[in-house]
């Protein structure tokens, strides 16, 4: 089994990631969140031998197809195995604060697996064994915060009334990673 | 005095104006309220209604962002004053995602309207389900006219209404304490079975629950939508459907009441209850 | 900056399209000769678009001036602003009026069909609210190629994609999809069809002009711009290829076109606050949606429809970046913005309204009210930026526009019209497997898969949903009146003879209101076309038009005899591709109705057993476009639908007389798949759970071949109703000199038969018809 991971962000300003940013600091207080940006990952799993072929595959199913995104209006990177791609990738500039990673997933992931459906019944590509949908968010977090990982995994799970925002633990889990951490995974978790 | 209903406007609902028309239709009296207005501005309301639509788009989740809102003090305050507070869907959302509903533990988080699953694709989902009365339904305002076992024909419209929860054995108690207000079911009123009877894969097949004092409720289906006989399809199977075509070319009829007007009168017969 | 236009038309030609400018070099040097001066580049910009296509009508709109009517009683404002006016009914002191708009987005959809579909409704949508209405529906008319052709995946893609785009938007938004129509065919492959209509409600008072009104001679008028932070969206320049992260990226990202329904939900209710301000304190406006052209276009449209000027900072407009050209802050279409005329003590409240009350700044980065400039009694739009004019034109030069004559090729009619010219009639040899191919033909079989995606009901107006009668009823609350709706366009009619499809458009649309017992009122429709200067392509265009005009004329509304106005709508050219394959002729009319009492209009399907079931108007023997040709796999040949516009007339008002005396339990009107759909759809319901029977005689029609009697599209209706009401039903249609026959009746048997000289020619149980019927679509489609 081989994993790619296509990250996927609009090629416009989000205007979700406005939205949560403007949340976070003028109604849960978290004055220390500078920046929020929002990137939808796609893990597909293969029943190949080579991280190539993989590749090869995922890139094709970029070109033919608009089901992971569109060129019209994404930018997106692929990969397998530690990842190179810029900490801009989810924040404009890390500079003088902390730049967090919040990956969040359904735990019953159904756009993962009709995703995973029309791959194998639509596009003939048997290959394909599972597609897990996430959306992960870039936080840059001012080092004035007082402990700026706590904030990012505060603001990653919604326990308690204005505690938390990114996920709801009764149905998605939640991981936090420093930008550094997701992109060296030993290919993809 | 008829009681007097607040509707909270959050950016992005859209259902808040037919709300007010039904609210009105079964005697009470409704102002709509924007989000942002001053607390000290809000006048002493009877009970309140969070409306549906898509408050902040449904970004992040739905009612995520709209829960973190000023104006949830308010309905917290009135909540615990034992006014009621009804949401649908989107304002169901927003009551679990502030934690009201349940309300087993202050300010805990313990239930989620995840998205619809069973359908065989993801997204919106809208059509005409039945919803049975639950037991006790006088435990809650929202059934409070109602008898155990009715059975009512109400539309539902979302992309996120399966109640489920990470808390283990949660749903047995909010079933043993009579939380869940409103079950889906089929036509003669029987278990759902899958989908379309059971539109989203809610836990226990769940469609409305109240908090632990029965005076909050996140109801998922739109009583709004069903609160006069003509909105009701002339053709699904249902007695409510028999009596809009025994009123065929009946304006009298067709303006009569239907299924929905009965979690409104509900509402109002809950207020004006004797202590 | 002034473009230099010097040298050969070639030279210019270059220059033009260095500045991704689509101007002919004939035209720009047609606009320096009447200003009189190299024109500056934002000034190329305005006048690119305003004499495109898409704005100008340049070759459409002296056809449309010839051949469509336009004018009538009720009719309050008919085409040439943002959407069409016209009078629904009076109720005490309040004249309602329904707004209608309609265009299509078929291009943007292609490309990036959940976005292109999205800003479609959200376009049409701000073309409704801008005249001070409510938008209480919107409508889809949808082309696809095909599912199961050689772009299977592509086309798919797109279904989901438009499907997707349209809940999104106008769920979110909060507007009900009162209906639509889809049609699958490989020559839309390449070009799929995304027309949206909205209709809104208001009071007559309350409908605002696109104009500044006439107060503004005698009191400074402000003008505001509202809504989303200007970006380079339509603009070219933006090339889409090469948005891969790991190359290098070089083109500008502003110009992405994302849907915000979000956004235009808070615009909505903090106008509808600005604009009951204004009816308390008797304050006149002028009001005005942003499309192509920005700024720049829709500030020279509401000055010049005043008679007045402008005067515009383009350092007071909110912009995305900071680097943006001039020509791009006059000229961008970015979607979500308004722009308001009010006098300037009025100023300051829209201004706290929009940006604090309803917190725009909030809803979206950059978003505002913002104050960009004056109206002036000098006729002139002058815009400046650092102080420096970068545009200053006349206004009435800017919105005059440009108009062809285009070369038409002599017309082609597959038949003289004649009633009674030779067809094909085909040989059938096993009915029931055509019958059941029937339902589930893509285009008749149940969209419930596509209609359960969408909202219906919000707004809690609804008393008859998509597919629950043929046509959609909005009932406006506190009132017994219904607006009733429908759009239709039959692309396998235009494809054997335009002229006649056009004509068949308005009569299906027209037949659909009648079915549900409401008086039709107006018409709205967009024409869909390839290139309109391949003289075959304009022709068909002519044609289509002649016969939408036709037809219009002829079917005047129940109870007058002036003929239905075609109040709003919009010209789609150049729908090919590279590779030249254009669509075929395609019209997509949508048709208004007003019920005075709602609750005479019944759903399709049969309510009890042992009715009468009675057929009004004669469906004909045509054949031709049929939906049973193509289920054959035969060629479109044959007589085309209508023969008689007359007999479409008297069954049309026939039927609407018997549904308002409240005699039909059920009506159903007779379209594609003739008689036997019309029956069969009728015995399924439209929510897919008849339970009642019908057994019907096919004697009515002489001689005529069973296959044309039973599949023939030419119109009629089949209506149920009690039998000892048949002998009214008969004289109103009698009086309205509509033919009227016994069909046959209901039965508790869970079968449709069909019988023929007291033969029983077909029987087909209802399982079977309901399952060829309910799933196919999504077979199809997924």
């Amino acid at each position: 089994m081989v994993k790619t991971e296509v990250l996927v962000k609009l090629a416009a300003p989000d205007p979700w990631s406005f939205t949560v940013l403007d949340a976070l600091t003028r109604k849960f207080g978290f004055e220390d969140v500078i920046e929020v940006q929002r990137t939808k990952s796609w893990e597909l799993t293969f029943d190949l031998a080579s991280s190539d072929a993989a590749i090869a595959l995922t890139r094709e199913l970029l070109r033919t197809t608009t089901l992971l995104a569109n060129p019209n209006r994404d930018v997106w990177t692929v990969r397998c195995g530690p990842g190179d791609l810029p900490e801009s990738f989810w924040c404009s500039d890390t500079g003088e604060a902390c730049a967090f990673v919040v990956r969040v997933t359904d735990s019953e992931d159904i756009v993962g697996s009709s995703a995973a459906q029309i791959m194998r019944s639509r596009l003939g590509m048997d290959s394909v064994r599972a597609v897990r949908f996430s959306t992960v968010w870039g936080l840059r977090i001012s080092r004035a915060a007082a402990d700026p990982r706590d904030l990012a995994a505060r603001i990653a799970v919604a326990k308690t009334w204005r505690s938390g925002l990114l996920a709801n633990p009764h149905f998605q889990d939640a991981t936090v990673f420093g930008v550094d951490d997701y992109l060296a995974r030993k290919g993809v978790p | 005095m008829n009681p007097r209903i607040g509707i909270i406007q959050f950016p992005g609902v859209n259902c808040e104006y037919e709300t007010a028309r039904a609210l009105e239709s079964v005697g009470m009296s409704a102002s709509i309220l924007r989000w942002n207005v001053a607390p000290a501005m809000i006048p002493d309301f009877d009970g309140f209604v969070l409306p549906g639509g898509f408050s902040y788009e449904d970004r992040v989740r739905a009612g995520a962002v709209a829960a973190s809102d000023d104006v949830m003090e308010t309905l917290m305050a009135a909540a615990a004053d034992g006014k009621p507070i009804l949401g649908i869907c989107n304002g169901a959302q927003v009551l679990i995602e502030s934690g009201l509903v349940p309300g087993l533990t202050g300010g805990r988080i313990d239930l989620a309207l995840a998205p619809n699953k069973g359908m065989g694709r993801d997204g919106y989902y809208s059509n005409w389900v039945y919803v049975k009365v639950g037991p006790d339904p006088g435990r809650s305002f929202a059934a409070y006219g109602l008898k155990e076992g009715d059975i009512l024909p109400v539309p539902i419209a979302h992309s996120q209404g399966r109640f489920t929860s990470a808390e283990s054995g949660l749903f047995d108690t909010l079933e043993a304490e009579s939380q869940i207000v409103l079950k889906y079911c089929k036509a003669d009123g029987s278990a759902p079975g899958a989908f379309p009877d059971d539109p989203n894969g809610s836990e226990r097949s769940a469609a409305a629950i109240c908090n632990a004092s029965g005076n909050v409720v996140a109801m998922m289906p739109h009583p709004e939508r069903s609160t006069w006989l003509r909105q009701v399809p002339a053709d699904i199977d249902s007695v409510w459907a028999a009596r809009r075509n025994a009123g065929l070319a009946s304006r009298a009829a067709l303006e009569g009441e239907g299924p929905g007007a009965g979690i409104f009168r509900s509402m109002r017969a809950y207020i004006e209850r004797k202590p | 900056m002034t473009a230099r236009l010097e040298g050969t038309l070639e030279e210019i030609g270059q220059a033009l399209r260095e500045l991704g400018v689509d101007l002919k070099p004939e035209e720009a040097c047609r606009i320096r000769d009447r200003i009189g001066r190299d024109p500056t580049v934002t000034e190329l910009f305005i006048f690119d678009i305003m004499w495109s296509e898409h704005c100008s009508y340049k070759s459409s709109k002296r056809v449309l001036q010839q051949y469509l009517p336009t004018e009538g009683s009720g009719v309050v404002l008919g085409p040439g602003e943002d959407a069409g006016v016209v009078r629904l009914a009076t109720v005490g002191e309040d004249t309602y009026v329904l707004v209608v708009a309609h265009e299509s987005h078929n291009h943007p959809s292609q490309i990036l069909p959940v976005e292109g579909a999205a800003t479609g409704i959200g376009g049409i949508v701000r073309d409704v609210y801008c005249m001070g209405a409510d938008v209480i529906g919107v409508m889809d008319a949808l082309r696809f190629g095909d599912p199961e052709g050689p772009r299977s995946e592509n086309v798919k893609e797109i279904v989901e994609g438009v499907v997707r785009g349209i809940w999104e938007y106008g769920n979110a938004l909060g507007v009900p999809n009162v209906g639509g129509d889809i049609f699958f065919d490989r020559d839309y492959d390449e070009n799929c069809l995304v027309n949206v209509i909205a209709m809104g409600l208001a009071r007559e008072e309350e409908i605002i002009r696109s104009r500044v009104p006439p107060e503004a001679a005698d009191e400074p008028y402000d003008l505001i711009l509202v809504g989303k932070p200007t970006d380079r969206s339509g603009l070219g320049g933006a090339t889409m290829a090469s948005r891969i992260l790991d190359e290098e990226r070089t083109s500008d990202l502003g110009a992405v076109q994302l849907h915000d329904p979000f956004l235009k939900r808070m615009l909505a209710e903090a106008t509808r606050a600005v604009l009951s301000h204004a009816r308390d304190a008797g304050i006149k406006v002028g009001f005005k949606d942003l499309g192509a052209g920005g700024i720049a276009c829709a500030v020279s449209e509401i000055v010049d429809r005043g008679a007045f000027g402008a005067r515009i900072d383009l350092d007071e407009v909110n912009v995305a970046f900071a680097d943006i050209e001039s020509f791009a802050i006059a000229c961008s279409e970015t979607q979500e913005r308004y722009c308001w005329a009010v006098p300037r003590g009025f100023t300051e409240t829209v201004l706290r309204i929009y940006n604090d009350e309803y917190e725009l700044p909030h809803v979206y980065r950059g978003a505002r009210a913002a104050l960009i400039g004056r109206v002036t009694r000098e006729r002139d739009v002058v815009m400046t930026r650092g102080g420096e004019t970068v545009a200053g034109l006349p206004a009435p030069m800017i919105t005059e526009g440009i108009a062809y004559d285009r070369e038409a090729a002599p017309p082609r009619r597959s038949a003289d019209g004649k009633a009674g010219a030779a067809g094909v009639v085909p040989r059938v040899d096993d009915l029931k497997a055509v019958c059941l191919s029937l339902l589930s033909l893509s285009s008749i079989c149940s969209k419930h898969y596509v209609y359960r995606h969408y909202d219906s009901e919000v707004k809690g107006m609804s008393a008859l949903k998509p597919g629950e009668a043929d046509a959609c009823v909005t009932v406006i609350p506190g009132t017994s009146v219904g607006v009733a709706t429908s759009v239709d366009g039959n692309p396998r009619y235009s494809r054997v003879d335009p002229y006649w499809g056009g004509v068949m458009a308005v009569c299906e649309s027209v037949r659909n209101i009648a079915a549900v017992g409401a008086v039709p009122i107006a018409l709205t429709d967009c024409l869909n076309f390839g290139n309109p200067e391949d003289p075959r392509v304009f022709r068909d265009f002519v044609e289509t038009v002649k016969g939408i005009g036709d037809a219009a004329r002829a079917l005047s509304a129940f109870g007058t005899d002036e003929p239905l106005p075609v109040v709003s709508g919009n010209v789609s050219f150049y729908n090919e591709s590279s590779s030249g394959a254009a669509i075929p002729p395609s019209p997509v009319v949508a048709c208004y109705g007003v019920l005075d009492d709602y609750a005479v209009a019944t759903s399709l399907a049969l309510k009890q057993t042992g009715s009468q079931l009675l057929l009004v108007g004669n469906p004909g023997n045509a054949l031709a476009g049929s939906a049973l040709l193509e289920v054959l796999g035969l060629p479109g040949t044959g007589m085309p639908p209508v023969a008689d516009l007359e007999a479409e007339r008297k069954a049309a008002h026939a039927i609407t007389g018997t549904i308002r005396s409240g005699l039909a339990l059920a009506c159903h009107d007779i379209s594609e798949g003739g008689l036997f759909v019309a029956v069969a759809e009728m015995v399924i319901g439209g929510w897919g759970t008849g339970r009642k029977g019908a057994s019907i005689e096919l004697d009515f029609g002489g001689d005529a071949a069973e296959v044309e009697l039973l599949f023939s599209e030419g119109g009629g209706y089949v209506v149920e109703v009690l039998p000892e009401r048949v002998g009214e039903v008969s004289s109103i249609c009698e009086s309205h000199g509509a033919k009227v026959s016994r069909l046959g009746r209901t039965v508790e048997e869970q079968v449709l038969e069909v019988r023929k000289r007291g033969r029983t020619i077909l029987k087909i149980g209802i399982d079977e018809m309901r399952d060829a019927w309910s799933s196919a679509l999504e077979k199809l489609v997924r």
